[in-house]
């Protein structure tokens, strides 16, 4: 690596309030999360058919990676092989699994649902949408700890594994949703962040 | 590097790795026909433990955790009970793949209380698992969908690479149940019977269930029985195509063998045998095929354990890999169980029957949904 590597750029969506870098982009309406999730979809003014087909988790993490990455080149530069994703939740699929249960117990489950009742599936889901061919690995975890998170990507950029990465936090149940993800890769700009766990920390706390 | 110091296998050929590899050699299958998910349905084909299966009594009482904790628990108890790794140490770390964790117990839960919605967390799962064991630190877990097992065996490599801990203890497991059989059977996935991994005429896979441990240690371990063995290599990729089908080309599989290989400093003609994921579905074994072609591997014996012991999701990746450290050790080709005929236009080397071996490299591969696959590299010294 020719530089150390920074944090790029941040996206967190909390409270139907989607922010990149910190400012606020987008606050949808109160209401359920799909009605915000569309109204996010909507405000990128993108057509992506498949959105419409994912679950909560999927949707949620789709739109952090696409408010972080739109209208950047922060991924152009490297070959897909090169790009990778590491997450982490703390509830997995279980917003999926419950809606899939009921289907089971109507006696009409539904292989389209039955998918997503893997987290690491929103991760497929950003891999396809941005031509992430590298590592892609879903973590679950209680809280967000960003030590153990930035120590291995850390070592996947050092060693070459990956040029670009994404990494954060995307987790989704009937209790409440969270996501937060950031941009991470060698830069020499110096007023972007170092990509160390109190910085990572604090920028999810934010 | 990470060698493997001990292991462990639950499944229902055995309560230990030795165990389920003799019978696996022995070319027996776990595999039988149960009743149908749904009344009316057709049955179903899976490798199931018993339901009387209980952990061994010396582990004390365990009726307060779940079936699937009790099988982590199990496995991880008789692995590491083989080593003086301490599970109580700081400088070790306990890492668990697996898919669903406690899912089966919405299985006979028809309302959601409070009590069954943290238990069904994995994040619960890992707490009591790693209480049970005094475990000072949150384990790690990864939930990779059915690469799983190989991704966990892969994270906990290169923490011992990074210095961070001298021993990891990596455990995983998964359970039949009707949530999961459902879903695979919605998907036109589950086989008529038992299934026939790199055939011809395959139709689908077996879900099986099972838990196994490997315990990795960042400097050869000390009461290693037989010849040493260490994880050398290994990579994760994605095939950025398509949630739940599997890449057309498999370059993304072969290109994580190539880094798995790389890592390894091993060139792809110096792979002895692969340990396939087989899993007997159309897609994935063509995959796998025009993967192995691609990593330059494809003429190697190739072996799939799905049609002996099912797909085991979580810990299949585990299994695997204990099941290829033992061929390494002991000279042999691991079997595969329902191989019928070479599947086309790419057939395999299929190592159908076991066969003594010199094997000094073994290649593990897996795939799963979310376009995930991944690559482990094992090494006899």
């Amino acid at each position: 690596m020719l530089s150390a590597p920074r944090i790029l750029r941040t996206c967190s969506i909390a409270d139907h309030a989607v922010r990149v870098n910190g400012q606020r982009v987008l606050a949808g309406p109160t209401g359920s999360f799909p009605e915000f999730a569309e109204t996010a979809y909507r405000n990128l003014g993108i057509e992506y058919p498949k959105f419409h087909k994912m679950d909560n988790l999927a949707k949620l993490g789709f739109l952090a990676a696409e408010f972080l990455l739109t209208d950047t080149d922060l991924l152009a530069g490297t070959a897909p092989e090169r790009r990778g994703i590491v997450a982490a939740n703390a509830t997995s699929s279980l917003d999926a699994d419950l809606r899939y249960q009921a289907q089971v117990v109507q006696q009409r489950p539904s292989p389209a649902l039955f998918v997503y009742t893997l987290p690491n599936i929103a991760l497929g889901e950003i891999c396809i949408r941005h031509g992430i061919k590298g590592e892609n690995m879903l973590f679950v975890a209680a809280n967000y700890e960003a030590a153990p998170q930035v120590s291995y990507l850390d070592s996947l950029l050092a060693a070459g594994t990956l040029t670009t990465a994404l990494g954060g936090w995307l987790d989704f149940s009937t209790r409440g949703y969270r996501a937060f993800l950031y941009a991470v890769g060698a830069s020499t700009d110096p007023a972007l962040p170092a990509f160390s766990p109190d910085n990572v920390q604090q920028l999810f706390s934010t | 590097m990470a060698y493997i110091a001990a292991h462990n296998i639950i499944s229902p050929l055995g309560d230990t790795s030795a165990a389920t590899f003799a019978a696996v050699l022995a070319g027996r299958s776990a595999v039988a026909e149960y009743p149908p998910v749904f009344a009316g349905g057709e049955p179903v084909w899976a490798s199931k433990l018993s339901a009387d299966w209980q952990p061994p009594t010396q582990l004390g009482p365990l009726s307060e955790y779940t079936r699937f904790e009790q099988l982590l628990i199990a496995s991880i108890a008789e692995a590491t009970a083989q080593t003086e790794v301490d599970l109580t140490s700081p400088r070790t770390v306990l890492v668990l793949a697996t898919t669903k964790g406690n899912i089966g117990l919405l299985d006979d839960e028809p309302q959601l209380t409070d009590d069954l919605f943290e238990q069904l967390q994995l994040t619960h799962s890992s707490r009591v698992v790693a209480a049970y064991f005094g475990s000072p630190a949150a384990p790690m877990v990864v939930s990779n969908a059915c690469i799983s097992g190989v991704a966990a065996l892969l994270v906990a490599q290169r923490l011992l690479a990074s210095g961070q801990y001298d021993a990891a203890v990596v455990a995983g497991a998964d359970t039949v149940s009707r949530f999961v059989l459902s879903g695979f059977q919605a998907f036109q996935a589950l086989s008529a019977g038992p299934c026939r991994p790199f055939s011809e005429d395959r139709d689908g896979i077996n879900l099986g269930e099972a838990a196994a441990t490997m315990v990795l240690t960042a400097t050869t371990p000390a009461a290693m029985v037989g010849p040493v063995v260490r994880l050398a290599g290994g990579a994760i990729s994605n095939d950025a195509n398509h949630i739940s089908g599997p890449s057309r080309t498999g370059q993304e599989l072969a290109n994580a063998i190539g880094e798995a290989l790389a890592g390894a400093a091993l060139p792809a003609d110096s792979v002895d045998f692969i340990a396939g994921h087989g899993t007997a579905t159309p897609f994935n074994d063509a995959m796998e095929a025009k993967a192995f072609a691609l990593a330059g591997v494809a003429g190697r014996p190739v072996s799939s354990v799905k049609g002996a012991l099912g797909h085991t999701l979580g810990a299949a990746g585990l299994v695997e890999s204990v099941l290829s450290v033992l061929a390494l050790q002991h000279g042999q080709l691991l079997p595969t169980a329902g191989y019928s005929q070479p599947m086309q236009p790419q057939p395999l080397a299929v190592s159908a029957v076991a066969a003594a071996a010199n094997s000094r490299v073994a290649l593990k591969t897996a795939s799963g949904f979310g376009g995930c696959n991944g690559a482990l590299v094992f090494v006899r010294e």
